[in-house]
């Protein structure tokens, strides 16, 4: 008798571990448990539409990275991202934008490529390091500017999110400008 | 009127009174010397009776909501002709609310009152206090390894119950309706989460089993010593634990997911 009941509770034991490890592996992506080795960067916008943390980071549709947290700075949406460590040549003036997967699906960040190592007088970006933003700007102004991102870097090349009210509120003004001209 | 005012204050101070009962009986039962080695028999024996045989029941109760739980989304997301995320509103349903939730109930009907009717029967019969005769402790021989075992046990029944209704869900979108096994697996795998999900699903489990075993084992411990005291114990441990799991899955929901 207690040999069978040792025999039984091996058995659930077994089976439990098994099903939690199919909960592990199989139904949770392992990957996502596996903490890849991230760099941070920084990314000011004038509007994060609807952004949540852990809102994928895509270059080419492709998942390079995840949101970490969205704050504000100066009144300003700052957006903290976490870039696979893989991925790190990618060109500081890259630019950043905010799209919607599907019609009606989640938001993102799209980061089109830059060109690397352009002539730095064309790049958009203006103060490019994190600790030039307590100081004045125009101080920063002439350090350099790195030729990739990098933990800490502050991208300000953003498009702000498309917010579809104020699309439709453009859309009803100017037709409604063009009615007066024709009158 | 001074008598009901009494009366009142009297099942005020006897409703508080229990609370201090079972909790000192849950510190009798496991704070002192452990005894690992003396109690690894009792402990295999009510994994035994709380664990192995609880397990037909998860099984299939896990399978048949899995299944029809599949069935009602489907039939659902192919008005949106989302079919596709099928996998995920299965598998996030199961493991945020009805795995722990479901299996805590079903572990408080089949397990929780056996218990109580055990612990009730040995109270009637005098086993406790014939214990305690011989200088052994009931509650460290009697309570501590069933609590242990229930401790442990809901956990793991909900993993399997959750694994379970998964591949139920699988069987019925992927095998009958013919959703594409790769969209079913691989929208569970992007929208599940470890930390989120996962380990939320276990925390509230086991806040689940401490609160089923304990109602269950007071209950049975604290019960009148005749045959209708057993009964109503044994009613009102699957009536409070049931009520408790769900109050808490409240709470522990909101605390998680706000």
């Amino acid at each position: 008798m207690s040999r069978k009941i040792e025999i039984m509770v091996g058995f659930f034991m077994i089976i439990a571990i098994c099903s939690i490890l199919f909960l592990c592996f199989r139904v949770t992506d392992v990957s996502t448990f596996s903490q890849n080795s991230t760099y941070r960067v920084y990314a000011i916008f004038d509007n994060v539409g609807g952004l949540k943390a852990r809102s994928p980071i895509k270059i080419g549709g492709v998942v390079i990275g995840r949101i970490a947290n969205i704050t504000l700075k100066n009144y300003k949406p700052y957006v903290t991202m976490d870039i696979d460590a893989n991925y790190d040549r990618i060109p500081s003036n890259s630019s950043l934008s905010i799209k919607t997967s599907g019609l009606l699906g989640e938001q993102f960040i799209a980061i089109s490529l830059g060109i690397a190592k352009s002539s730095e007088n064309e790049l958009d970006i203006e103060d490019a390091q994190d600790r030039g933003i307590n100081e004045d700007p125009s101080v920063n102004f002439e350090e350099k500017i790195p030729d990739y991102f990098e933990e800490g870097f502050v991208i300000h090349n953003t498009s702000p999110a498309m917010v579809i009210e104020d699309l439709i509120g453009q859309f009803l003004f100017s037709s409604g400008n063009a009615k007066d001209k024709k009158a | 009127m001074l008598n009901i005012l009494a009366r009142i204050g009297q099942s005020g101070i006897n409703f508080i009174a229990l609370f201090g009962q079972a909790g000192i009986m849950l510190f009798g039962a496991l704070v002192g010397k452990p005894e690992f080695k003396k109690q690894f028999p009792l402990w295999v024996k009510q994994f035994y009776f709380v664990g192995v045989q609880s397990l037909t029941i998860i099984v299939v109760s896990g399978l048949f909501i899995g299944m029809v739980l599949a069935l009602q989304g489907y039939f659902i997301l192919t008005t949106f002709s989302a079919e596709a995320s099928l996998g995920m509103l299965v598998a996030l349903a199961l493991l945020r609310e009805l795995g722990p939730v479901v299996a805590g109930l079903l572990f408080a009907g089949r397990a929780g009152s056996a218990l109580t009717a055990e612990i009730g029967l040995m109270k009637a019969t005098e086993q406790l206090s014939s214990m305690e005769m011989m200088a052994v402790d009931p509650l460290r021989r009697i309570i501590a390894p069933r609590f242990w075992a229930g401790f442990f046990c809901l956990p793991f029944l909900t993993a399997i119950f959750i694994a379970v209704g998964i591949l139920g869900g699988a069987l019925v979108g992927v095998d009958w309706k013919g959703i594409d096994s790769g969209f079913f697996w691989s929208s569970i795998q992007n929208n599940v989460d470890w930390w989120h999900d996962t380990v939320n699903c276990f925390i509230k489990s086991f806040a689940f089993s401490i609160a089923a075993t304990w109602i269950a084992l007071f209950n049975g411990y604290n019960s009148l010593p005749t045959s209708e005291g057993i009964s109503k114990a044994t009613t009102s441990t699957v009536v409070y634990s049931s009520l408790v799991i769900l109050g808490l899955d409240f709470i522990l929901t909101s605390l998680m997911f706000s």
